[in-house]
């Protein structure tokens, strides 16, 4: 850095600023040119694109808000430009590769933006329902926004109940299969057939899933709950649990499957030199040193099943209502949302949902932080 | 042969000692089995309590399904049974001789090993129930008509989906322009440099964008683009599926980035060679068969999502090729027109999710393809 300075110093003209914010205050992007050929271009390439935006949008707004910005961080890359340049920094031997590293840089700290804009997003969006239904939005009952009141606990019974059926079914399947594919035959054809149909599992969309449940499952259903004398919708809490069980099994069955494989061979060899049979390794050995990575990957499948949409809104009835039993209609976090979400034609209504979408992040968020935290130490160790 | 003798010999000594509780043993176990069931069985075996546990539950759904009240009877008397006998046989097990615990202990092993592929492989019967659905409804469907005609009013027969096949393609590819570049660049960012701050916090926040619902990311993309332009578009829909896509372009270049031997940079970089040619040149030329695996792998995901495009493609019953308008998507198409109470377009629907059926399969069995190929670990 300190021979490219003195080479630049000597190579390069002072540049005065003064000159710089007055060219790029009066011609812009054009002005910037004066202070750092590259910032030019940049700007008038951006300056393009919004112009080409607005117009395509017909939006004075975009044009106005537009020009302001572009006319701020041209004044500002120049005074910034010219400074390098004194100095020697730079803009005043443009170097490509210290721009490819800081755009690595950049691109990476947006990551962290968005992340970050996503939670402050909803957090803004939903202050107009927590300020007018406070902390009891959560335990109200009663939804009901042509009255304006709005209670978000049947939908939280509602996630919480579909999503935990759902793992409870999956749960002897998925860790099955992780047993099955890390434990009893690691390659083969048989066990590539097996992976690659987990994989297929996970593959194929949901809405298809709500759409075969809708059309196939419900009927059957329905026909079963005539059978055992309840009130025969076929839709409900049921029928959404079943095709959830469905849908997670990959996740838990693939993280197992791995972790599973990851015991190490001189414990199961001990455990067999000692004479036990496989059986008693499996029960002994590798279903406690996998435990908590087992776990890792239910918690996995419960982010899945909480936050699916568009196979439970199929499903579930849509129903704002408690339910009152598993063959019961209802309605989920996610699926009131993507039902209502564009019909809310008031402040407090949408933002009763947007609060939903919180919640239903955070929940999501924590949950998959812990199984990403026991994953990692997990294979660390 | 004396050591062994010798336990032969001493055998019976213990048994003796033990066979004091024996009858009783035996027959509390039954007792409980008997009453209590499968429930019963865990005291005397609990493997076999568990096992009755998960075939009592299939017979009662099965014979509830297609039989009547009387067979669920017998069904789950036949059960109650079973469990007796199993637990008078573990039970009387505990009392045998070595020779036959260990034989106890290998058909436990055998019994064990065969649930566990039973239930591993019965996981494929819905998948191949699904798949085979779609496809006896769908593959009538799709001819030449469907796919170069837009959907007729409600009334009208025929009509096709070309809107929903053009709107995905358009929304996927401009997703895809924008979260491979970006998706890329961080993901060098992240396995050039592991040990920085940035890298941490950006590692965490991939992950929890990982996470996020679908819906969650339709509703924040409703507020940062169709809000302020005032229009559900497409464009709205590819920024939101490319939020979607941007994990895994990340964590797939990341992963495979880490793997090339770090002697590949270091010769290039003492020859002389920029930082960002070796970047260009020679890591990513390296690493590519594992990138573009997940960048095809990220478009198979979200070609599918239905969700994030509710509010902000929205969908448009006509064809439409301009990206800041509401655009049609086959997901979309799928979730409208199923919810419909028309047949017409309960068969268009079963149409389009054949065509996007084939569509993830493609994109999944290319993925299979390149890592294979290519010799990758993903």
């Amino acid at each position: 850095m300190a021979i490219l300075n003195q080479q630049s110093l000597l190579a390069v003209k002072k540049r005065s600023p003064v000159v710089a914010v007055v060219l790029s205050l009066l011609f812009g992007s054009f002005g910037l040119f004066y202070a750092s050929v590259f910032g030019g271009i940049v700007m008038t390439v951006v300056a393009l694109l919004v112009g080409l935006l607005a117009y395509a949008f017909g939006s004075m707004l975009i044009f106005k808000i537009g020009v302001v910005a572009i006319g701020i961080s041209c004044i500002i890359w120049s005074v910034i430009a010219v400074n390098n340049s004194n100095k020697g920094f730079f803009f005043a031997q443009f170097k490509w590769e210290i721009v490819f590293r800081r755009w690595l840089r950049i691109l990476s700290a947006a990551m962290l933006l968005l992340a970050i804009g996503v939670l402050i997003t909803l957090i803004i969006n939903s202050i107009p329902s927590i300020k007018s239904l406070g902390i009891s939005y959560l335990w109200g009952k009663v939804w009901d926004p042509v009255q304006n009141i709005y209670g978000a606990y049947p939908f939280l019974i509602g996630t919480l109940l579909t999503s935990f059926i759902a793992l409870f079914i999956s749960i002897p399947f998925s860790f099955a299969i992780a047993i099955y594919l890390g434990e009893y035959s690691t390659k083969g054809w048989l066990s590539n057939l097996l992976r690659n149909t987990v994989e297929l599992i996970a593959a194929v969309p949901s809405i298809i899933y709500g759409f075969w449940g809708f059309f196939v499952l419900v009927p059957i259903i329905r026909s079963f709950e005539i059978k055992i004398h309840v009130l025969p919708y076929g839709l409900g809490i049921f029928a959404s649990s079943l095709i959830l069980a469905v849908m997670v099994i990959p996740y838990a069955a693939s993280l197992g499957a791995t972790l599973i494989r990851m015991v190490p061979a001189a414990l199961k060899e001990g455990a067999y030199g000692l004479g036990a049979t496989r059986f008693e390794v499996i029960r002994k050995v590798i279903m406690p040193y996998t435990r908590s990575g087992l776990f890792a990957g239910v918690l996995l499948s419960l982010g899945r099943a909480l936050g699916e949409t568009m196979a439970v809104t199929l499903l579930i009835g849509n129903t704002s209502a408690v339910p009152h039993s598993i063959f019961a209609l209802g309605n989920t976090m996610a699926s009131v949302i993507a039902n209502e979400f564009t019909e809310a034609d008031h402040t407090i209504y949408l933002s009763a949902l947007i609060e939903l979408g919180l919640i239903l992040f955070l929940v999501t968020v924590v949950i998959n932080y812990i199984g990403k935290r026991i994953i990692t130490r997990f294979t660390r160790n | 042969m004396e050591i062994a003798n010798q336990q032969k010999q001493s055998l019976p000594h213990t048994q003796l000692n033990m066979s004091g509780g024996r009858e009783q043993d035996v027959l509390l176990k039954a007792l409980l089995a008997l009453v209590f069931g499968p429930i019963g069985l865990l005291f005397g075996s609990l493997s076999g309590g568990f096992i009755m546990i998960i075939l009592e539950i299939i017979i009662a759904i099965l014979t509830f399904t297609f039989g009547t009240l009387t067979t669920t009877f017998y069904g789950l008397a036949l059960v109650q049974l079973v469990c007796t006998i199993w637990a008078i046989y573990a039970t009387l097990n505990k009392y045998k001789t070595v020779e036959q615990r260990i034989k106890y202990r290998n058909t436990e092993s055998i019994l064990y090993k065969t649930s566990i592929v039973f239930l591993s492989f019965i996981v494929a019967v819905p998948l191949i129930i699904i798949l085979l659905y779609i496809i006896r409804q769908g593959v009538t469907q799709v001819n030449w008509h469907f796919l170069t005609n837009v959907p007729k009013p409600v009334g009208e027969t025929g009509g096709g989906i070309l809107n929903a096949l053009v709107g995905t393609l358009i929304i996927v590819a401009i997703s895809a322009i924008i979260a491979i570049p970006v998706g890329m660049m961080a993901g060098i960012y992240l396995s050039e440099n592991p040990k920085t701050r940035l890298a941490y916090w950006a590692g965490l926040c991939v992950d929890i964008l990982q996470g996020v619902p679908s819906i969650v990311v339709g509703i924040v993309v409703y507020f940062w683009v169709v809000k302020p332009l005032g229009t559900f578009s497409a464009v709205s829909g590819s920024i939101a599926l490319a939020i979607m896509m941007l994990p895994i372009v990340i964590r797939s270049t990341e992963e495979t980035l880490k793997l090339l031997p770090p002697s590949l940079k270091e010769a290039a970089l003492s020859l002389g060679v920029p930082y960002h040619r070796v970047i260009i040149k020679i890591i990513v030329p390296c690493g590519f068969a594992g990138i573009l695996s997940g960048i095809v792998l990220s478009i198979a995901r979200v070609v599918g999502e239905t969700a994030p495009l509710l509010f902000t493609a929205f969908g448009n019953p006509y064809l439409s090729a301009s990206i800041v308008k509401p655009m049609e998507s086959l997901p979309h198409l799928i979730y409208t027109y199923a919810t419909s109470p028309y047949d017409d377009w309960h068969d268009l629907a079963w149409g389009a999710s054949f065509l996007l059926l084939v569509f993830v399969l493609v994109l999944n069995i290319s993925t299979k393809l390149i890592t294979k190929r290519w010799k990758v670990q993903l």
